[in-house]
């Protein structure tokens, strides 16, 4: 729950083509009326997104981006990111906070005790009012399931159900573990509300928290209700007049499944739908031209990487790990998979993430060195090796041929294995894959949650299979450390540390475009990649 | 009475078949490498968590338990829960096998009207032109992949001609029945939504066409082979010879006669179709049982691929016994 | 019996040699693929990447940069190879299966035959999605899991004929002359089988390469980036609705003909044994 890994993984959805490509996208929104008409001010949107989503209860739902995606409008979630501009495009202020159903978030001195306080008489489609109690029962919830929110919690130290206490009908404390610097980013992904009410009344003695009810109904309560359903074809989506934010752009949103990219790039180009989700690069470039489409492009902190096993000969090598980075046919690569809407990356940390350093992976093109490198860390004839991908997903496989050319260049022999996603999912437990192409937006804008996530040992996303114990101590003391300047300084060392061990090959950070009917505006580029429908206008 | 004994004996034998298909598929996936817990289980999940996952599956269990219990559960209705979604795997079917079956059964209709027409008229023009074109028509449809057609079939008519409607839902959006017996043409008539059932029609078109190209040339062929045997049998020129009616003897004599080869090789071509639609469902957004078998593939929903494992296998059977008592109907030679 | 060749092939229906003189050439280019052009089917041209037709990729290139008429050239050996080993495979598995439980009967033939119901009743994609989900998808587990799934049709067909030469009096005068069984089954029974699989082993070659060709479309084909014509159908698919006809068309142009050329041969075949 911290990263969203469409290109690669996301088993959630699924189909073939369409399913991998997820990536870049992953935020979807709006549309047009149905029909050609290219009215302003319209009031409905139609969004052709790649799959449907797995279920409707968020606490058990997992991989699903699409999923979340959806209850990011429909679940009422206590607090946001504000938005900020950004490079001409329209992204999230990972620093900041907006209240929505919240009055205030805020610390105590030592950032260990966090106040919830709620605003009053907002009512829930069934007539409930939302009160603390939805929210510890929620919590309580959430804990019981032992699932997304409860893992992601546990960064903050919070682990019993008696962390979080009612104060009165308006206000909750979060006593966490630990301070953290996290501490808003955490809640942001985690506050969302059930109508305890509602699926009290749906619970029964088996199922107390009423999982099977809540699983097959749409939770409204957010910027928007779901007013119809049908599996597989259609969600449609009614802006909530009790929504405490600030009003939707749009009416009515109907997100239509459509899983095969050709046909959402059709349907869009006959006006038949109004933002097309999850689309290859390649068609987005095209349809810039075409006539009734136009693009929206917002800075994006998609990291596309290619981690390597360093546990895996000759990957436990960083002396080979070092070389291969210099085999990367880095220019190449921004233009023949990204057409040039990329940006290279020079550290493991992305582009916009504070302490970002250009010492992190200083690394560029050269055939020669690679060689000489490898030759050096004894391999003068290279050798042979894989690279795992799951299979339908274009992207991947573009990049998979190329450094199998490149590495070519220098000996080395790269066989390419695709997979399907279950096979993914589970060589990443595993650790069995060599070398893997990794893409997503780490969902916490923070290298203390990158690298716990991504570089330690016990770390979900730590494909690398890396162990350090610099970095492992590093991590250690920007935990509850709350001083912005020290911060800056461990994150500086580390990259340092990072530019010796080089655990990962950095590829590049793709740009988001996303191909919309004219007139649709209003994108904002989530840096969870669960796209904010209620910004959007038409 | 006879006929009656004879599926009766049928089907009796087809309970050791399905027993044996669902053991199959059963232990066959369990083979398979990718473990479903993984993608359910968030990406923070300790090994503490995908155990209580794998438990409340019930997959920790022994495997052969767990088919027991599967079993069980079958003949009582229940397929259990999909993995991934959590969605009953009843209700699943329920919604998507009218999908699937409406499309089998046009495309089927079509390419045996196509093909018994077809047949008869090449075999009455042997060797001439009509017999040359029709044939070459049938091999076209039989040397192209369905998902490649069905692009082909979207650009031409959706894209280029606008003539089709665009490649998802089954009816226009505005024009949502409610449905009650999950077949659209059904459920449009029953709503007396005259408007509706054109353009459920509509959105049927190309993909049902796409199925019945691809699956015309063998049906063509055999309706041909026989009509030609027909054609040449004493009887038939007999008959031809004491001046029958024109209209009697095709329906008599040629009609009848070439017809009885059919059913068997319609049920082989119906279970082609079976496979093909899978990808045709994909190509055209059509939400029935292969997209929905084929997702659960990929992320390894056992209850899934069991279910439609266990469905697919049921039709085929059942498609083969009705296909062998037609026959039987059709042609009094052969013995029940 | 050489000598005689050309008259026999004279008698064959035009269908059939139209569709072995298509064959021929395909497996010339197979053949010639390295001498034919001047790049590699996975060299990459650094410079076009997606460009139409145009001297030098006469064919035009592909998204990787590769050039699309040297695939195809060097796609002719993969597809051909794959349908001509997966049908012998099924030729050879469905042949000694159908032999045994014809020659056999009783209750092995009985649970045999039981045990094909189930193959057969299994749905053909589940079961190629899953074989190449645990072998992998290489290529000669792709012969394989073709191979596998075509052979019960043929262990069927070879039963039936044996049940029914099994009463003629050849066979019952070679078995009262003491043959062993084994040699029943090859010198005697086999040959005079053969003829009807023959027929039908052409239209399977064709089927197996679409079959190829639907395991690419859902990512289960040859591994990237070999040049194999379903797997560079599915991937140019998308390129099409963009305009870029080259990369899905003439590989589809290939697939066609060569599969046509299979289907006129099993057709023509298939018309010989039909008189007027």
């Amino acid at each position: 729950m911290t990263e969203t890994q469409h290109d690669t993984s996301a088993p959630g959805g699924l189909n073939r083509r369409t399913l991998l490509q997820l990536g870049a996208g992953l935020g979807l929104v709006l549309s047009m009326p149905a029909g050609k008409t290219f009215a302003q001010g319209t009031d409905t949107l139609t969004v052709a997104i790649p799959a449907d989503l797995g279920g409707w209860d968020q606490d058990f739902l997992a991989f699903d981006t699409i999923g979340l995606a959806v209850m990011k409008n429909t679940y009422p979630f206590m607090i946001d990111y504000p938005v900020m501009d950004l490079e001409g495009g329209q992204v999230f202020d990972t620093e900041g906070v907006l209240p929505l159903y919240a009055e205030s978030f805020e610390p105590n001195e030592d950032g260990t005790v966090w106040t919830l306080k709620l605003k009053q008489g907002i009512k829930f489609p069934s007539g409930n009012e939302l009160t603390a109690q939805d929210v510890k029962w929620s919590k309580d919830r959430a804990f019981a399931a032992q699932a997304n929110v409860a893992g992601i919690y546990r960064i903050l130290g919070l682990t019993e159900p008696d962390q979080i206490k009612v104060i009165d009908d308006y206000t909750v404390e979060f006593t966490q573990g630990t301070a953290s610097a996290m501490s808003t980013q955490i809640q942001i992904i985690s506050l969302y509300v059930y109508d305890s009410e509602l699926l009290k009344s749906h619970a029964t003695e088996e199922d107390p928290w009423a999982k099977e009810w809540a699983n097959v109904n749409p939770i409204d309560g957010g910027a928007y209700n779901v007013t119809d359903y049908r599996p597989g074809e259609e969600i449609v989506l009614e802006a909530n007049p009790e929504f405490p934010g600030e009003a939707p752009g749009v009416k009515n949103i109907r997100l239509q499944v459509i899983p095969s990219a050709a046909n959402r790039r059709l349907l869009l180009q006959n006006g038949d739908v109004d933002i097309a989700l999850a689309m290859p690069l390649r068609d987005v470039m095209d349809m810039s031209e075409a006539e009734g489409v136009k693009l929206l492009s917002a800075p994006n902190n998609q990291l596309v990487f290619v981690p390597m096993n360093t546990q895996i000969a000759p990957f436990d090598d960083p002396a080979v790990r070092k070389a291969m980075a210099k085999a990367v046919p880095y220019d190449a690569l921004l233009k023949s998979v990204y057409f040039d809407e990329a940006r290279r990356v020079k550290s493991v940390l992305p582009l916009e993430m504070p302490g970002y350093s250009e010492t992190g992976y200083p690394f560029d093109t050269d055939f020669e060195a690679a060689k000489s490198e490898l030759a050096d860390a004894g391999y003068p004839d290279g050798f042979e090796t894989s690279i795992v991908i799951v299979s339908g997903d274009t992207e991947s496989e573009r990049i998979a041929v190329l450094l199998q050319n490149a590495f070519g260049q220098v000996g080395v022999t790269l066989n390419i294995e695709n997979v399907d996603p279950a096979t993914m999912q589970t060589r990443r437990q595993e650790k069995t894959a060599p070398l893997q192409v990794a893409s997503g937006q780490f969902w916490v804008n923070d290298f203390e949650y990158l690298g716990a996530t991504a570089l330690s040992p016990t770390g979900f996303l730590n494909y690398a299979n890396y162990n350090s114990e610099k970095i492992a101590e590093l991590l250690g003391s920007l935990a509850g450390e709350l001083d912005e300047a020290k911060r800056m300084e461990v994150i500086a060392e580390a990259q340092s540390v990072l530019a010796e061990d080089v655990p990962w090959l950095v590829l590049a950070q793709p740009n988001f475009l996303l191909p919309v009917t004219e007139g649709v505006e209003g994108w904002v580029q989530p840096v969870d990649g669960l796209f904010r429908l209620r910004y959007l206008t038409a | 009475m006879r006929v009656a004994a004879y599926v009766l004996k049928r089907l009796l034998l087809l309970i050791p078949v399905l027993i044996g298909v669902s053991l199959i598929a059963f232990f066959l996936i369990r083979l398979l490498p990718g473990d479903p817990v993984l993608l359910i289980v968030p990406e923070t999940a300790t090994d503490a968590d995908i155990a209580a996952a794998r438990e409340r599956l019930g997959l920790d269990q022994p495997v052969l338990r767990q088919y027991l219990s599967y079993v069980g559960g079958v003949f009582q209705g229940d397929f259990g829960t999909s993995i991934t979604t959590n969605r009953s795997i009843s209700a699943d079917l329920a919604q998507r096998i009218p999908l699937t079956l409406e499309l089998l059964i046009y495309a089927m209709a079509l390419a045996l009207v196509l093909a018994v027409w077809g047949g008869v008229a090449a075999a009455r023009h042997w060797h001439k032109l009509p017999d040359k074109v029709l044939r070459f028509a049938a091999l076209f449809g039989n040397s192209v992949p369905e998902f490649w057609l069905g692009l082909m079939l979207i650009l031409l008519f959706y894209q280029g001609l606008q003539v089709a409607p665009a490649p998802s839902g089954r009816v226009d959006m505005d024009l949502a029945v409610p449905m009650q017996t999950g077949f659209i043409l059904i459920d449009t008539l029953l709503a007396g939504n005259g408007k509706a059932f054109l353009s459920a029609l509509h959105h049927l078109m190309l993909p049902v066409a796409t199925l019945a190209i691809t699956v015309t040339a063998p049906l063509l062929r055999s309706v041909r082979a026989s009509a030609l045997e027909v054609l040449a049998s004493d009887n038939y020129r007999c008959a031809a010879a004491h001046g029958l009616a024109p209209g009697v003897l095709r329906q008599k004599y040629l009609m009848r006669q070439t017809l009885t080869r059919l059913p068997a090789l319609s049920a082989i071509v119906f279970g082609n179709l079976l496979g093909g639609s899978v990808l045709i469902e994909y190509v055209f957004s059509w939400q029935g049982l292969g997209q929905w078998a084929l997702r659960g593939m990929q992320v390894r929903d056992y209850p899934v691929i069991q279910a439609f494992v266990l469905v697919a296998a049921t039709t085929y059977v059942v498609i083969f016994l009705l296909a062998d008592v037609i026959q039987a109907a059709l042609d009094p030679r052969v013995k029940m | 019996m050489i000598l005689s060749l050309p008259r026999r092939l004279v008698r064959l229906p035009s269908m059939v040699l139209a569709g072995l003189a298509i064959l021929t050439l395909v497996a010339l280019a197979a053949v010639f693929a390295p001498w034919l052009t001047p790049w590699g089917p996975e060299e990459m041209d650094m410079m076009y990447f997606l460009e139409g037709p145009m001297p030098g990729h006469w064919l035009g290139t592909d998204a990787n940069g590769m050039d699309v008429l040297s695939r195809i050239l060097h796609g002719a050996r993969i597809d051909l190879g794959v349908a001509i080993a997966s049908v012998a495979i099924a030729v050879t598995l469905g042949t000694l299966v159908g032999l045994v439980f014809g020659y056999a009967g009783g209750w092995l033939d009985h649970i045999g035959m039981r045990v094909l119901d189930m193959f057969q009743a299994f749905p053909v994609f589940i079961l190629a999605l899953a074989v190449a989900a645990i072998l992998g998808n290489s290529m000669i587990n792709l012969i394989l899991t073709i191979g596998f799934i075509n052979a019960p049709p043929y262990a069927r067909l070879i039963r039936a004929e044996v049940l029914s030469l099994r009463n003629r009096t050849f066979v019952e005068a070679a078995e009262a002359a003491g043959n062993s069984h084994i040699s029943m089954l090859f010198r005697h029974l086999l040959p005079n089988a053969l003829t009807p699989i023959l027929v039908i082993a052409p239209l399977n070659c064709g089927w197996a390469i679409l079959m190829l060709a639907s395991l690419s479309f859902v990512g289960l084909g040859v591994p990237v980036p070999g040049a194999e014509w379903g797997a560079m159908i599915s991937a140019g698919a998308a390129d099409i609705v963009g305009g870029r006809w080259w990369t899905a068309t003439f590989p589809g142009i290939a697939l066609f003909v060569t599969v046509l050329g299979f289907n006129l041969v099993g057709e023509g075949l298939q018309e010989k044994g039909v008189k007027r």
